[in-house]
């Protein structure tokens, strides 16, 4: 399958397969395990966006739904920081 | 021995005065609070120290019903730790939640903390409560009481070791003007994030607590507990 990947794309962009080469590709690939925040954004916003209808509609219970806002932002926020964690072990190599 | 003394990590030293400065400040608050004198009105900080206790275990007692004496202490000083851990890069220190060896001793200990709450609250029917809907599914079960080990060491590490990671990139950037941009960041990434990440881990170990306790346990904790809480 690398192989096969390679046979393709090497012709394309001209590289030569230098000791190099692989740690370039681990870094496109730490630059696209990031891309798991664009879900982990769109999750937080809406938590948010649910927390100040929330509050306009019930004032006095601000406290309580700042703390289930945070609660449920962190939990949804695990799933970014997976990435983040792979994007950290790619670059390391 | 000596030898491996000397050579352990800096983050290490870290904690270990961390854990020496709450120890120190327990022990002296509490001395301070047993030899208080009824009459004599107590001095701010004692004051501080003992509304702080206070308003947590009111808290504790809205999510955990009457287990909640076992519940307190542990999860306030995880709070403790963890807040002032996540603080200390502030004061040019080597932060210990930087690193997965602090934190996964964290969550450990969030977890012990969160499957002895279940023994203390059912005894040993809290093991039946693993094969609940039907026997079946108990190694889903164990796995799901596992998993959160390693998602909150993770969301800690992650969270404190990426603020890190942007305030060395901030650093590297703006070269001298660092000092005008630095402590701004540092109070966004270290103070902000540190604080918010130390209410989380602790929330989650009390809420995940809190799934753990009998029913009827907290039903009569609320009969008994409420009529005191409205008069106060």
């Amino acid at each position: 399958m690398i192989q096969f990947i390679n046979s393709i794309i090497m012709p394309v962009l001209d590289v030569v397969p230098n000791e190099f080469y692989a740690s370039a590709w681990a870094y496109v690939g730490a630059g696209i395990a990031v891309f798991t925040g664009v879900g982990t954004g769109i999750g937080q916003g809406i938590a948010a966006s649910k927390a100040v209808e929330a509050v306009g509609r019930q004032p006095e219970a601000q406290g309580k739904i700042m703390t289930t806002m945070i609660l449920g932002q962190a939990v949804a926020e695990t799933t970014g920081l997976y990435g983040l964690l792979i994007a950290f072990i790619l670059i390391s190599r | 021995m000596l030898d491996y003394i000397m050579n352990l990590p800096v983050y290490f030293w870290t904690s270990l005065g961390i854990m020496a400065l709450i120890a120190v400040v327990a022990v002296v608050a509490g001395n301070r609070i047993a030899r208080l004198d009824v009459k004599a009105p107590p001095t701010r900080a004692t004051a501080a120290v003992l509304s702080l206790v206070d308003g947590y275990n009111g808290m504790i007692k809205g999510y955990i019903g009457k287990t909640w004496r076992y519940v307190a202490p542990l999860t306030l000083t995880l709070a403790v730790y963890v807040l002032l851990s996540n603080i200390s890069g502030v004061f040019a220190l080597d932060t210990p939640t930087k690193y997965t060896t602090v934190t996964f001793s964290l969550s450990i200990a969030s977890f012990i903390i969160v499957q002895t709450t279940g023994f203390v609250s059912q005894g040993f029917r809290y093991l039946k409560g693993l094969f609940e809907p039907f026997p079946l599914l108990f190694p889903l079960n164990v796995v799901s009481e596992l998993t959160p080990i390693l998602s909150m060491s993770l969301r800690l590490f992650g969270n404190i070791a990426s603020g890190s990671v942007f305030l060395l990139l901030v650093y590297r950037l703006t070269g001298w003007l660092s000092l005008l941009v630095a402590p701004p960041m540092h109070l966004i990434f270290d103070i902000g994030f540190g604080a918010i990440q130390a209410l989380v881990l602790v929330l989650l170990t009390i809420v995940f607590a809190s799934t753990k306790v009998s029913e009827d346990d907290f039903v009569e904790d609320m009969k008994t507990t409420l009529p005191k809480g409205e008069q106060s």
